[in-house]
């Protein structure tokens, strides 16, 4: 009779496609979703766990001494080479001394990040005489997240509601009442069965989970308390963490099950199949997809609080202890156990309904695909990424304001185009030329409410076409915190909103940006998904790009290009630069090794040659000059053909160098005026009076 | 046979069947004290400075509601200024003290601040901005026309005219409003009450065989069909009605407060930069017709899906997945707007679209994007309203 219950259950009502769809959700969550504890740290695991087997256990004066030491070895270390970088730009050490030195240093250094993980730990475990020293990620990956498995939950609603209900609804239960096996055991079977399927589900998912932490982050040290893990660091029940795993592990299977008995219950008290899933979902789904603190119902014997075990964990305000856990669980089951006595009073039998065939029904999906951009021949450097030029308009930025200007009369309007730039919207990027299309970053301020107000800030990559000034939005970052009617809190990726980009350049569907926290790492994120990861973890201040590769100087200050497509990087020793500018010609650089005179390396022979004798700041290039500006502000012009230099006097630091258009743009910053220079005549031309950004 | 007087008889015995249960009153009364208690929250927690000066509030309140004097001002940045210089100076004091009107400085300040200060320098200066926006859209509209491009010509026009003449009247209590304005739980629990309610609709036909019964009735086929649509949508009707009438019973009562009502829209912060000008009264009923029509859509989507599925169970889970699908893109792919225009979800979520000023280029006219979402939303209805009526059990075999 077991057998056949179980067929009914499963097989004839189809319920075990519920069940494999719901293993493989669990899956997909617990595999593709699971996050390490401390990405940092996993990714200097290696430095980590070899000064971890020096400390693993509890602490001793050795193990502090060693740390101590340790830690301030490598603080030295680290300051060292930070001298070292500075003397060497000054001019102070010689490049071969510099390059052996740094690169002795480096290799102690690389030890620093997960030495300082370490370090962090160890004034974590000094606090308290119960910590020890373990590789926490795994645990911390196993044990850390309490909540309940709403998808469980509603499994079991939609396989358990039929149970007692079926029978109700076909008028079948007076029938099964005359069968000559008692109905009181058939009652015992189904309850049996229905609390097993639940705790079996539970053992798998969590079976799942502690394969998945075992294999991907490792589970040592077990036998350490659970004290020692940071999420319970106030926990005081004394238990390691074997123990915290397993007694959260009973409590889950006793609040599925639980579970389990609410559902039959429901379904004999309330008799029809739809109203006890519906009851199902408001009483056990909806609490605590409502009440976003899953420790509310920690002293309440229900599954809202059961079925997330490990709430139980940890310390704190309102921790329960071992006793006051054991009278939850005990509470929990007279629960079931009155449930189980009403279920046998009640007295009902299942009779299974024929096999129906399972519909096919309509879904209508629609997915945006987007395609490449067509490659152009573009010149992008990120210190001139302040101003893009069309045959009619230049963009341009300064100082967090943006302007346009109309090239063949200087008429000059608030960039972005929108009507409601300088109120709330905004851009602080610079920009990404390609063609006749101009990449930037728009940002409009939305104010959730009004006095203090919450600010959010909804950032797009935008598109403009600098000759009909169409503009498109290309992407936009989803600073959408809440879903699902704003019960489910998806913490929005602020530092990856978009709004800190300020040097970025797209090749195919990747944009590759500068971060803007100062880190100098190139990170690359898809148009199509959104998804971003760490492209380049360099100390990269500035890059350029030419339609294919990617420019940036190493630690040595040597030019290294990498072909974006093939993936590979060709490191060039003839170009030593503080500075370079990418121009059709060549790569125009600040030679470090010539006291930062102006070179240039050649793309057709490979070959690097003395420019001028000036030490310059910046470059630009047009047809018949090469125009550059001094550290001290002083510009000139060096005509290609002949070689003569001509200085002229500046009217402020240049804004836009016009390349194909007869001006270049100064700013006064005192007056908060725009002039236009005439490339020809180095004349002031125009005069135009801008708004202050202060 | 009188077709109608079999219309008015299905009718009473379609409520009968799917809605006349003894635990369906049960369950939306507790529905609406989770509702009531959810908002609750909300308001206390969106009110908390509020609520230890209650009565202060409301003294100072009555004195500066209303058009915004100088005398009021003045009154004001007697108190505020002070407050605010220390502030600047991170010199405010938290420790309580005679001179102060709360507790302390710090709390003067952060009352003060919120409840008026703030609120009453936004309405102040409110036409300033809007003037602004007007002259930019303006320029806009000379630059673009030098282009060529018609499209930014149409839509900053439009801008200009929306914006040109805005001002707010004067200071009311909005923030109760603004409560009203992030509050979507009662949408979700209507949405849940129709899943249920209307699942069975006509799976049950096909479950108990009682279709085969259905066919063979002079009233089987459209009539039923035009009695099962009218139970449904009456039921959205008066479930959201409820619901409804529910959030804005209880911020009124909590508030206590309804000048706010006959203020333009554009009062709430959050809709500073939107396309409307109507009163927030307008607004509320207009925001309300537009969810109505987003739960036809999702009541619709429910009743196709039982016409297509024969369990009860399997109309459950599919609704439920392509719901929260819905819900999903939705949230999850807002910069794809165009699938987001067919979707009921936007609908329900409008003031998301409704606190924008965005346009999306049809056949080279601007249209906002609130009237692209309510034109999808009904084009979306005529659809799956048209299916239902090719699907439903009564209506496939021939006669």
């Amino acid at each position: 009779m077991v057998w056949f219950e179980i067929k009914k259950m499963l097989v004839y009502r189809k319920s075990y496609w519920i069940l494999i769809t719901l293993l493989i959700i669990e899956c997909i969550q617990i595999l593709g979703f699971t996050r390490p504890y401390d990405a940092v740290l996993e990714k200097n695991r290696n430095i980590y766990e070899e000064a971890l087997s020096k400390v693993e256990g509890e602490l001793t004066e050795d193990k502090r001494d060693y740390l101590e030491t340790e830690m301030r070895y490598l603080n030295d270390v680290h300051m060292k080479m930070a001298d070292l970088q500075m003397s060497y730009y000054r001019g102070e050490t010689e490049e071969e001394d510099f390059r052996e030195e740094f690169s002795s240093l480096s290799e102690v250094d690389e030890r620093y990040v997960g030495f300082t993980k370490l370090y962090n730990q160890y004034i974590f475990v000094r606090e308290d005489a119960n910590r020890s020293f373990l590789y926490t990620g795994g645990w911390e990956a196993l044990l850390n997240d309490p909540k309940v498995d709403l998808l469980l939950t509603l499994a079991l609603i939609l396989v358990l509601s039929s149970v007692f209900s079926e029978e109700y609804a076909t008028g079948m239960n007076c029938l099964l009442c005359a069968q000559p096996v008692g109905p009181d055991r058939t009652v015992r079977i189904k309850a049996a069965i229905s609390m097993g399927l639940a705790a079996l589900l539970c053992l798998l998912a969590e079976a799942i989970r502690l394969g998945y932490c075992a294999g991907a982050f490792g589970l040592s040290g077990g036998e350490y308390r659970l004290c020692s893990l940071v999420s319970f660091g106030n926990e005081t029940k004394e238990l390691t963490l074997w123990q915290g795993f397993f007694l959260q592990l009973i409590l889950k299977i006793l609040g599925y099950m639980e579970t389990a008995c609410i559902i039959l219950f429901l379904s004999v008290w309330m008799k029809k199949y739809s109203l006890v899933i519906m009851t199902g979902i408001v009483l056990l789904i909806l609490p605590p997809l409502t009440w976003q603190d899953p420790f509310t119902f920690r002293g309440i014997p229900m599954p809202w609080s059961l079925c997330a075990g490990n709430v139980y964990l940890f310390g704190g305000e309102g921790e329960l202890s071992l006793l006051q856990i054991a009278l939850v669980m005990a509470e929990a089951v007279v629960m079931m156990g009155l449930i189980l006595f009403f279920l046998h009073r009640k007295n009902r039998n299942f009779h299974g309904s024929k096999g129906l065939k399972f519909a096919a029904c309509l879904l209508l999906m629609l997915f945006a695909t987007g395609c490449g951009r067509e490659e152009t021949t573009v010149y992008y450097n990120s210190d001139g990424a302040s101003f893009a030029e069309a045959d009619s308009y230049m963009a341009v930025m300064y100082s967090d304001t943006g302007y346009l200007i109309q090239k063949d009369d200087g008429k000059i309007s608030d960039f972005p185009l929108n009507a409601r730039t300088g109120e709330n919207v905004f851009s602080k990027s610079g920009f990404f030329l390609a063609g006749e299309e101009c990449f930037y970053i728009q940002s409009s301020a939305i104010y959730e409410n009004s006095g203090m107000p919450m600010v959010r800030n909804d950032v797009c990559l935008m598109k403009i076409n600098l000759r009909t000034l169409q503009t498109e939005e290309v992407f936009r970052w989803n600073q959408e915190t809440g879903w699902l009617f704003g019960l489910i809190d998806r913490n929005a990726q602020t530092d990856m909103n978009g709004m800190w980009i300020q040097k970025f350049f797209i090749h195919r569907q990747y944009m590759y940006f500068l971060r803007g926290d100062g880190s100098g790492e190139i990170d690359r994120m898809n148009l199509l998904t959104g998804e971003s990861e760490v492209f380049l973890n360099k100390d990269i201040i500035r890059f350029s790009y030419d339609g294919k590769s990617f420019y940036y100087t190493d630690d040595f200050g040597r030019l290294v290009i990498y072909d974006l497509d093939r993936d590979r990087e060709e490191t060039l020793e003839t170009v030593v630069a503080e500075n370079f500018t990418l121009a059709p010609e060549g790569i125009y650089f600040s030679n470090m090794r010539d006291g930062k005179k102006l070179y240039l390396y050649s793309y057709d022979s490979g070959e690097v040659s003395k420019v001028c004798e000036e030490t310059v700041f910046r470059v630009y290039t047009d047809e018949s000059n090469v125009w550059f500006q001094t550290v001290s502000g002083v510009c000139g012009r060096m005509n290609r053909a002949s070689g003569e230099i001509e200085f002229f006097e500046a009217p402020g630091f240049i804004l836009a160098f016009s390349k194909d258009g007869d001006y270049i743009y100064f700013i006064d910053e005192a007056e908060w005026v725009i002039y236009a220079m005439d490339k020809s005549t180095l004349e002031v031309c125009g005069k135009f009076e801008v708004e202050s950004p202060y | 046979m009188n077709t109608g007087k079999i219309y008015r008889q299905l009718l009473f015995y379609e409520v009968k069947k799917c809605l006349r249960t003894p635990w369906l009153p049960v369950f939306v009364v507790f529905l609406l004290l989770l509702n009531g208690w959810k908002l609750n929250q909300s308001y206390r927690k969106a009110m908390s400075i509020r609520e230890e000066s209650e009565e202060l509030y409301e003294d100072f309140y009555s004195q500066w509601k209303g058009t915004i004097t100088e005398e009021n001002v003045r009154e004001l940045m007697k108190i505020y200024a002070p407050l605010k210089k220390n502030a600047e100076r991170m010199a405010l004091s938290s420790q309580g003290g005679s001179g102060t009107y709360t507790s302390t400085e710090r709390q003067d300040y952060m009352f003060f601040a919120s409840q008026f200060a703030e609120e009453m320098e936004y309405d102040y200066l409110y036409s300033n901005q809007a003037v602004r926006t007007a002259n930019n859209a303006y320029s806009l509209v000379m630059l673009f026309r030098e282009t060529g491009n018609s499209y930014e010509v149409r839509k900053n026009t439009l801008i200009y005219r929306q914006f040109a003449e805005r001002s707010i009247p004067g200071f009311s209590d909005t923030k109760y409003l603004e409560v009203w304005f992030q509050h979507d739980y009662s949408s979700l629990l209507i949405v849940l009450l129709c899943v249920f309610c209307l699942s069975g609709m006509f799976v049950e036909e096909k479950e108990s065989q009682m279709f085969m019964l259905l066919r063979t009735t002079p009233g089987g086929n459209k009539t039923t069909y035009l009695a099962k649509m009218t139970v449904c949508f009456a039921f959205i009707l008066v479930i959201s009605f409820i619901f409804y009438f529910e959030d804005i019973c209880i911020l009124q009562g909590l508030s206590g407060h309804a000048d706010a009502l006959s203020s333009p829209v554009y009062a709430l912060r959050p809709m500073e930069s939107g396309a409307f000008s109507m009163s927030m009264l307008s607004f509320i009923v207009w925001s309300y017709g537009v969810r109505l029509l987003g739960l036809m859509c999702i009541g619709s989507t429910v009743l196709l899906i039982s016409c297509l599925c024969t369990r009860t169970l399997s109309v459950f889970a599919i609704s439920t997945a392509i719901l929260l699908a819905m819900s999903y893109m939705q949230a999850a792919l807002r910069q794809w707007y165009v699938i987001n225009l067919a979707n009921p979800m936007e609908l329900l979520m409008i003031r998301r679209a409704a606190s924008v000023c965005e346009y999306v280029n049809f056949l080279g006219y601007p249209m906002l994007k609130t009237t692209g979402v309510i034109i999808g939303g009904v084009m979306y209805l005529l659809l799956m309203q048209l299916l239902v009526y090719r699907t439903n059990p009564g209506h496939l075999l021939k006669r």
